[in-house]
């Protein structure tokens, strides 16, 4: 028996000449309604388990993550969704760094200056830390791209002083518990040719 | 399954407008990120997929301004019309594109931002009729997915960051907020000079990222929580100077109001 809302709902959307359903019809469009929607909802709760097990792949910390998963996650992950969660983790980074340019008087100067915009005053930072990532390695010769993103970023200034000179200034920590003091570690960078 | 859609659209809208002012914030330094640019694109990772989401890579990087300006119109568009999804996907390409390009200076919330913009593309313009959802299965099947994924991803953020800190060894024993403070980049530095204030900030800074994704799934927890967000991400992008990937965050809150949810969440 349909309700007479139901019956209403259909002769409004009844448009021309057209016969009521039929019990039977009724109740076989609700099965197929109610099968079509199960479907949908296994589908939907599949597309989000599989990208959501693919993201904690991809972004949990690598020893908490199956070896077999990863390669999965990076070809997947890496070119379309690709996220970090770790500024400051798992620790902060024990120094400040910066880097800075020698002008033609041998006066050092911060390679971005604090009154610029703040886009390129937050490059400083990462482009430091990149740079003592690899001077930690022993590599004071600077890769290709860390080298001419120094270039490109001093090149005002090389404009008028011709070329620069470049040197690595950490500010470290040496107890966690006294952060306050720390200790100042100077290395001159090297650059590869452009 | 399915999210109100006051909160879909709500969604739109925020991060479109910051799309918008994010974009809008960088043209001040376009000379040096987008028309020519100082820093050097990375290579792409390997494999197909990275030509969408790297398309200067493959293309003069001059164009990338052109790119800013065109992503900044669409987003506009959307803050006032309906989101269509074309326009959406286009958006999402030419972002993802320029968050890469610009590599040095992005952030988490720049990330989150692009991964959000590709969700959206399956979310509806409109608010969806009952009767057209059950007749277009499909749609409705990826409209359910999306914004269910949008919502977890936001909590993915906050848990994953949280996990990776406890990993570390200076977030247990209290001492990496006085660490984050006496860095010239960070500061405040007057943090350090108070010990026992930095310790508690660092504990509730650890507890807020981590309870985060349960207290947002939890009803009664989840205003007070979203305020606690607000608070956290306003300071940290102040004091920090990233007041965009604090914004980022906020902008992705609305997916989780809860406003109609009783009618059409089951």
């Amino acid at each position: 028996m349909r309700s007479h809302a139901q019956v209403a709902i259909f002769q409004a959307a009844c448009i021309g000449p057209c016969k009521p359903p039929t019990v039977h019809h009724t109740l076989k469009g609700h099965l197929h309604k109610l099968r079509s929607v199960r479907v949908s909802r296994v589908l939907a709760y599949s597309v989000v388990c599989a990208h959501l097990l693919l993201l904690l792949a991809y972004t949990l910390p690598p020893s908490w993550v199956p070896d077999k998963l990863n390669p999965i996650a990076q070809g997947i992950v890496r070119p379309l969704f690709h996220q970090r969660w770790n500024l400051f983790a798992p620790d902060p980074s024990p120094c400040h760094c910066r880097v800075e340019a020698a002008l033609a008087d041998d006066a050092w100067i911060p390679l971005i200056s604090g009154d610029r915009h703040y886009m390129l005053r937050r490059m400083d930072r990462p482009l430091a830390e990149l740079i003592r990532s690899d001077v930690e390695r022993g590599n004071t010769r600077l890769r290709p791209i860390l080298a001419d993103a120094l270039r490109g970023l001093a090149r005002d200034i090389a404009r008028e002083t011709g070329p620069l000179r470049y040197r690595l200034v950490q500010h470290c920590i040496t107890d966690p518990e006294r952060p306050a003091e720390r200790e100042v570690h100077i290395t001159p960078l090297e650059l590869p040719m452009p | 399954m399915m999210l109100p859609w006051r909160s879909i659209r709500l969604l739109q809208r925020a991060v479109n407008l910051w799309i918008f002012g994010y974009l809008f914030s960088t043209l001040g330094a376009a000379e040096w990120i987008w028309l020519h640019a100082a820093v050097p694109a990375l290579p792409p990772p390997p494999g197909a997929l990275s030509m969408v989401t790297h398309v200067f890579a493959y293309i003069p990087t001059e164009w990338a301004f052109g790119a800013v300006l065109l992503v900044m119109l669409l987003a506009l568009r959307s803050i006032f019309l309906p989101t269509r999804w074309y326009f959406t996907t286009v958006q999402w390409v030419l972002f993802s594109s320029l968050v890469n390009l610009a590599w040095l200076t992005s952030t988490g919330g720049h990330q989150l931002m692009a991964n959000v913009l590709f969700w959206m593309i399956f979310l509806p313009a409109v608010e969806p009729v009952k009767q057209n959802m059950e007749r277009v299965q499909g749609s409705h099947v990826m409209y359910a997915a999306a914004g269910w994924i949008i919502r977890l991803q936001l909590l993915l953020a906050y848990a994953v960051t949280g996990i990776h800190k406890l990993t570390g060894t200076w977030w247990l024993t209290g001492d990496a907020v006085s660490i984050v403070a006496t860095d010239m980049s960070y500061g405040p530095a007057w943090l350090s000079a108070l010990p026992w204030f930095a310790g508690v900030v660092n504990y509730a800074v650890l507890i807020f990222q981590l309870s985060f994704p349960v207290a947002i799934w939890w009803r009664p927890t989840r205003p007070l929580w979203m305020v606690l967000g607000l608070i956290f991400h306003t300071a940290t992008g102040i004091t920090f100077g990233i007041v965009d990937m604090g914004l980022a965050f906020l902008a992705v809150y609305p997916i989780w109001f809860r406003s109609g949810e009783g009618a059409v969440a089951r």
